[in-house]
């Protein structure tokens, strides 16, 4: 039992055996009940006295001595000492974790604004003061969109649109670049970030001119050498050397193509959304499955299903690479005698390519990275199969302009499918448009 | 609100309906830096269609300056608003029709970059254009900024930096003068950026009418045409003509 524990037992007996005495002393004077009555007002009077000095206490809690008392008093007493002092510690604590919250918060590189359900400023942190230049003014109960005055992202607010990231260019600096994204928090608050991704852009930038100033000049060299080796080629003189020759010419289309492809997934990478015109992939696919026919004839046997009305709305020639570098890869990875399978299908959910072989196959840890430029599943064997190595690249990058996904499944030795699903807002026999006026 | 005395009213209508105010100016004044921020770059950059783009889309700020005009209108019949009220309307009602003039330069701007963009551009790429614009869209930045957090002192000083840009201006046009007196080949298209600096110029005045109306706003003092050093003098007289 601690010292503080109420002795509820030791009280009640201490305060019976005054009553008691008090009668006990009435019967001496033969008045029991005046006995009785003087005992209890004595002991009403004794804790009314203690509950005033006691309210004293309460109301100046400065002073810390605690009055001497006996009865019930001195537990009270320190029962209430013990829990200011805690209460005051677990004070002191929670400040001591909201100060340690805010020093993280102010420390963080990216800007962070709280809103409320009106978007108006509730708590940011000391990087938004630094990336939007408010000095020491109070911007706490502004609306963000007056100090975030873009155009773009007043449309993003008003849209209440938690899903996209945007891209602004701060007024006050126009060499900067930020990104903003908002989401939503418990309740009705809502949390913008904004982020400085101004050097993030300038790599990304420098490497894309890098890749195509490299490439662009390295197009007439080799367009000058394969002229050369077609003409040396032809040259009966020469026959002693038509071997190494003509795998020099190979070898420099090989480059060729490679540049052109590097150039062409620059171009993707750079645009946004694919326009909405209307194209014949029953076509489209058709002439794909001749030319995969054409690079190893007789090699395989290339089958499509695909009904006639196959429209989709997208970029012709975007849509026209991905499906040649869809069936390439299926055509240079499938052994002679190899099954590939194209197909069209459409459901609910939007329109579904499906490019099925029977071959190698890809190893599960190969799966996600497949997509990467220049990735390639195992050295010794790509190189004489050939290819740029950028070709999932390209067809990633046009896909995602479509707003489409690429899904892999594959399983080592038995063949691969590869599906490009595309939304159903960009395939017209889905969306109920009847654009009649397709074009192959 | 913290910042401003709007908040104040016993009717919650009328605070919503001046807090909406604000907030449409600030939202004109975000076109309109994208719009003098493109208008720039389609200069710097040589993208005709961006200048066209900007000279097209001034429609949508002088739509804005037409509903927030009525927006005022509307306040100051049915709630006949007094003191500083009354003045966050008089200095809204001029502060748009400094913005939709500023719209009115960039679009100005806009025109002459598809212009200048058909034609061979200098070594520096319009360098001194990209500086000046730099210079005028920070002091419109500010002044915005003054008028959202109604600070006087930030006013204050893009008023004083308005004297920079107008020496920059200067200074264009002293280059340009010798540039066509070099080559009176240039002519045109030195005189197309000319125009585009004087546009800009103006641009900086603009941002400073802004700001002598936050003063107005704030202190309810009229700083116009007093010189850089009285402002603080409430005594002052105003310039002569003679001045």
């Amino acid at each position: 039992m601690s010292p503080l524990a109420p002795r509820t037992g030791e009280i009640i007996f201490k305060n019976l055996a005054l009553l008691i005495g008090g009668l006990l002393l009435g019967f001496v004077y033969g008045k029991p009940l005046v006995g009785l009555c003087v005992a209890a007002l004595a002991v009403a009077g004794w804790h009314v006295y203690q509950l005033c000095r006691f309210l004293r206490w309460l109301h100046s809690p400065q002073q810390s001595s605690i009055p001497l008392g006996a009865g019930p008093w001195p537990t009270i007493y320190s029962r209430i000492r013990y829990e200011r002092a805690n209460m005051r510690k677990l004070r002191g604590e929670a400040n001591e974790k909201l100060r340690e919250l805010r020093d993280v918060t102010d420390a963080l590189p990216d800007a962070g604004f709280v809103l409320n359900s009106q978007f108006q400023i509730e708590q940011h942190n000391t990087a938004a003061r630094r990336l939007f230049w408010f000095g020491d003014n109070d911007v706490n109960g502004l609306h963000i969109t007056n100090i975030i005055r873009n155009p773009k992202f007043v449309d993003l607010v008003e849209r209440r649109d938690f899903e996209r990231s945007i891209r602004i260019v701060p007024a006050a600096d126009t060499s900067r670049v930020y990104s903003c994204r908002l989401t939503p928090v418990s309740g009705e608050q809502l949390l913008l970030m904004v982020s400085d991704i101004t050097q993030r852009e300038q790599e990304n930038r420098i490497r894309a001119d890098f890749v195509a100033n490299a490439s662009h000049e390295l197009r007439t060299p080799l367009t000058v050498l394969h002229g050369y080796l077609t003409a040396m080629n032809e040259d009966a003189d020469l026959s002693d050397w038509a071997e190494p020759v003509s795998d020099m010419a190979g070898q420099v289309e090989r480059m060729q193509d490679l540049v052109s492809a590097l150039l062409h997934l620059n171009e993707l990478e750079g645009r946004i959304d694919a326009p909405l015109e209307p194209v014949d992939m029953h076509i489209m696919l058709r002439q794909a499955c001749n030319d995969a026919e054409k690079m190893a004839p007789g090699k395989h046997l290339i089958a499509l299903t695909c009904p006639e009305n196959a429209v989709l709305l997208g970029d012709r020639s975007t849509l026209r690479s991905i499906v040649t570098n869809l069936l390439s890869n299926a055509v240079r990875f499938t052994p002679k005698g190899g099954q590939i399978d194209v197909s069209w299908q459409t459901d609910a959910n939007g329109a579904h390519i499906c490019v099925v072989d029977s071959g190698i196959g890809i190893a599960p840890e190969d799966l996600v990275r497949v997509t990467e430029r220049f990735y390639r599943t195992d050295h010794g064997r790509a190189r004489h199969v050939g290819g740029s190595g950028i070709g999932l690249a390209i067809v990633k990058h046009g896909l995602s302009m479509h707003q489409a996904s690429l899904d892999i499944q594959s399983e080592l030795g038995s063949g691969t499918i590869f599906t490009c699903h595309f939304p159903a807002a960009r395939v017209p026999s889905l969306t109920g448009d009847t654009l009649s006026s397709a074009s192959p | 609100m913290e910042n401003s005395d709007f908040g104040q009213h016993t009717s919650r209508r009328f605070n919503e309906e001046l807090e909406a105010l604000r907030n449409h100016v600030l939202r004109m004044g975000g076109l309109v830096q994208e719009q003098l921020k493109h208008s720039i770059d389609a200069v710097v950059d040589g993208d005709s269609a961006l200048g066209l783009k900007v000279a097209h889309d001034d429609y949508k700020v002088n739509r804005m300056e037409v509903d927030i005009d009525e927006e005022c209108a509307r306040i100051l019949v049915r709630r006949a608003p007094a003191a500083m009220d009354l003045r966050l309307i008089v200095a809204v009602i001029k502060t748009i029709t400094d913005l939709e003039r500023v719209g009115d330069e960039a679009e100005k701007i806009g025109f002459l970059a598809s212009r200048l963009a058909t034609v061979e551009r200098p070594r520096n790429h319009y360098r001194e254009l990209r500086n000046l614009g730099d210079h005028v869209g920070v002091m419109l930045t500010q002044a915005l900024d003054a008028f959202s957090s109604l600070d006087v002192e930030a006013a204050r000083r893009v008023v004083a930096a308005d004297k920079n840009v107008d020496d920059e201006y200067e200074m264009i046009a002293r280059q340009s003068i010798t540039f066509m007196m070099e080559d009176p080949r240039v002519i045109k298209r030195v005189m197309d950026v000319l125009w585009a600096a004087r546009a800009l110029e103006r641009i900086g005045d603009h941002a400073k009418n802004i700001c002598e109306y936050v003063i107005f706003l704030v202190l309810g003092k009229d700083i116009r045409h007093l010189k850089l050093e009285n402002l603080d003098d409430p005594d002052a007289p105003l310039p002569l003509k003679s001045d």
